[in-house]
């Protein structure tokens, strides 16, 4: 690329100025939308991202169903306004990989095997991007499932790491994607201290990549619980305005 | 939208099979847990590609070619040269490929060869510029798979690294406001050889470059691609399953070790200089 | 403000994933899954010991037809040998010829479509229910078939219990209160047998109180209130 981005301010925080580890505020609200059966909406950063959960519900055309569980449709999606060129609406390259790969995030979390021939539609709109996109979309997706009170195994939260000028760090935003020197996005589920979502790009050593891992299973931590929060909170009288 | 798949059945006894034999450490065509299959690689077996490279791992096949063209450059990257990775899952090549539209498995094959190749720097991008903003070299990799019988990715990334290695470009000139073909030609110089390594999880254990039956009984699959100086520049899980985090550290262990071996073999005649 | 009062008295709130007890000495009941010695919660919603077995009461769940359920159907389309009837769960359930309590009429496959239309509500007993096929309906029973009049409300079907009470007695405090009847389907639909809007829009609010505040302590007192127009 032509000119060097500068991704660290004088005194070593990031463009930010968030530290090494820090998270991007991050604010979930789960419950949002009135006709999906379970939907949360998640801030982290300037991203701006919308969940929704349709289903458990009889899959057709049959030949799409399993006789013995149920089966998962996802779509990752971003709407042409949410990046800075416009997107066009068609599903690109990235979409449709996106879209398996967070199927395959999502599936070992729910309990498939209880709704046979059955299935279960997330819907995950980015409305704004700025870096890390498919991971608060899986947060934000795992809160929609709750909230549509499909059985999971547990909840799973996720983040992207990575590397820039050298230094690990947590919670890329849209120009460390960009410019840094890895990305990792990663989704971690602690009940069973499982990763569900692993992919890496860029550079880095093995002991880099082990340090990355650490991190950001300390973040998932984190996310999880917010997650645990946002759940209770939604589900918790509200307060009543006399 | 992406939709769980109907997985092709394997029958319960091949299932029992596999694992009762991975308990033991053995596999079903006998190979140990870290082995690969035979590796052979034919370069240049198409003449009209620039570059091309026919790898046989096992029984997969896939063929590699490389075309050569100039293009006007991405608008985010006015001086670097243009680099297109696609993979054709070529019906004949399985009962399970069908005609039509590139499927989400052939997309994310395309990208995470894609993402070895570019991340690791193997090419330099920025030294396939013509003009400045308005006129680079563009390198397709079409790789099209003859025959699946497991592990497309690691055989994907060794015809790919192979057919570039050989790759023979055209040069072109700047020739007043045009810019024009000459007879000459000029190698294009590989700076890395990245191998992937894919491992196939069956309840916690783990095998190596997995043939079909393999990879259909297992639960998902890891790839890391290393490259020459022992560092990541890819990796990706696919398929659903969870990976404890401290599996993920003993595959990198793993991916070193191999890597070395694997490169030896599947890069040999680059490295010697045929072609 | 009586909400801090309230959030004191509620009861917590487990979600997915969470722990709920030792599987060597409890057993895992609704919504509850094991993993080697732990016991974990699949859904959000409250934890009820019954004995040695731990429930969660899932806040927010969908219908799962049990044989025996009394349900609230809305008839979809004529199939071949009977209709599918919408059951509000992610089956259809499926009302066999033989299930309809008229035996004179003989049906060809455009009558079907007569005598009991698309749209049509009925009140049936689940007969068959398994995981693997569409659950089967029987209107043959007393109180069972199709209802003419009054009005369609909807619950989430995990509070039906809750909106019946211990041995029915949330039920008849709303049915004294509001002086109506209603028949209450397991699959979270309930008729309110009135012609009367403001008997209606009472057990409309009464609703969505149960709805809103099923786990927090005292709901029957104020449901009662609110019938009554008391203010506690």
């Amino acid at each position: 690329m032509g000119e060097h981005v500068v991704l660290f301010n004088e005194d070593g925080s990031r463009t930010d100025g968030r530290g090494l580890d820090e998270l991007r505020p991050i604010r979930i609200k789960v419950g949002v939308l009135s006709n999906a059966q379970g939907s949360a909406y998640i801030e982290q950063g300037k991203n701006k991202i919308l969940a929704a959960v349709y289903g458990p519900k009889e899959a057709l055309p049959k030949h799409i169903s399993l006789p013995d569980r149920c089966i998962l449709r996802c779509r990752y999606h971003m709407a042409p306004f949410s990046t800075t060129e416009r997107k066009s609406p068609a599903p690109s390259r990235r979409e449709i990989e996106l879209s398996m790969v967070l199927r395959n995030a999502l599936e070992p979390l729910v309990m498939t095997s209880l709704f046979p021939r059955t299935v279960i539609d997330i819907f995950i709109e980015v409305l704004q991007a700025d870096g890390g996109t498919r991971c608060a979309g899986l947060t934000a997706a795992v809160l929609a499932l709750a909230d549509a009170g499909i059985p999971l195994r547990g909840l799973a939260a996720a983040c992207a790491v990575g590397k820039a000028d050298g230094k690990v760090i947590v919670d890329l935003n849209d120009l460390e994607d960009k410019y840094g020197e890895a990305d990792m996005p990663i989704a971690y589920n602690p009940t069973l201290d499982g990763i569900t979502l692993l992919q890496m790009d860029g550079i880095m050593s093995k002991e880099e990549v082990e340090q990355a891992l650490s991190l950001a299973i300390t973040a998932t931590q984190k996310m999880h619980k917010m997650q645990v929060d946002a759940l209770r909170e939604r589900f918790s009288v509200q307060r009543r305005e006399t | 939208m992406s939709i769980t798949e109907q997985k092709p059945i394997i029958s319960k006894l091949e299932q029992q099979e596999l694992r009762r034999l991975l308990a033991e450490n053995k596999r079903i065509d006998g190979r140990s847990p870290l082995q690969y299959r035979n590796i052979n690689v034919h370069l240049g077996y198409v003449e009209k590609a620039e570059g091309s490279a026919l790898v046989e791992l096992g029984n997969t096949k896939v063929l590699a070619a490389v075309k050569v063209g100039i293009a006007v450059p991405f608008a985010d990257t006015p001086n670097e040269g243009i680099l297109i990775v696609n993979a054709e899952l070529v019906p004949l090549a399985s009962p399970v490929f069908e005609p039509g539209p590139p499927s989400e498995e052939s997309i994310s094959l395309s990208r995470y060869v894609d993402r070895s190749i570019r991340e690791s720097k193997s090419i330099d991008l920025s030294s396939l510029c013509i003009v400045p903003g308005r006129s680079v070299y563009s390198l397709y990799v079409d790789l099209y798979i003859l025959d699946y019988d497991g592990n497309l990715i690691d055989a994907s990334v060794i015809a790919s690294v192979n057919a570039l290695g050989i790759t023979n470009m055209p040069k072109y000139v700047v020739e007043g406001q045009a810019v024009k073909k000459t007879d000459e030609y000029f190698k294009l110089e590989l700076k890395d050889h990245p191998v992937s390594i894919t491992y196939a999880f069956l309840d916690d254990k783990y095998v190596v470059d997995p043939c079909l039956n393999e990879e259909y009984a297992s639960d998902f699959t890891v790839s890391m691609t290393v490259k020459s100086d022992d560092r990541f520049c890819a990796i990706q899980k696919n398929g659903g399953g969870m990976i404890p985090p401290r599996k993920v550290i003993e595959l990198l262990d793993r991916s070193v070790e191999l890597g070395k071996e694997l490169r030896t073999v599947a890069y040999g005649q680059l490295t010697a200089g045929n072609g | 403000m009586r909400s801090n009062e309230q959030q004191q008295r509620q009861r917590p709130i487990v979600v997915p994933g969470e722990y709920v007890g030792d599987s060597r000495f409890h057993i895992p009941g609704l919504n509850v899954y094991r993993l080697s010695d732990r016991m974990l919660a699949t859904t959000v919603g409250l934890v009820r010991t019954d004995g040695k077995r731990v429930d969660v009461v899932a806040l927010k769940s969908f219908y799962q037809p049990k044989a025996g359920d009394l349900v609230v159907g809305i008839v979809r389309e004529p199939g071949t040998a009977g209709w599918t009837v919408d059951i509000n769960s992610p089956f259809l359930a499926f009302l066999p010829l033989s299930e309809y309590p008229e035996k004179r009429i003989r049906l060809t496959r455009d009558s079907m479509g007569r005598v009991l239309e698309a749209g049509t509500v009925l009140t049936g007993l689940v007969k068959d229910a398994s995981i693997f096929s569409s659950p089967v309906l029987t209107l043959k029973g007393k109180g069972l078939g199709v209802v003419s009049n009054g009005f369609l409300l909807s619950i989430t079907a995990s509070k039906v219990p809750r909106l019946i009470g211990k041995k029915g007695s949330m039920l008849s405090t709303i049915e004294k209160g509001a002086n109506v009847k209603l028949t209450v389907g397991q699959n979270g639909r309930l008729i309110v047998h009135s012609e009367d809007l403001n008997v209606v829009m009472k057990v409309r609010e009464v609703i969505g109180m149960i709805e809103k505040e099923s786990h927090v302590y005292g709901l029957t007192e104020r449901v009662e209130a609110l019938l009554t127009g008391r203010r506690l």
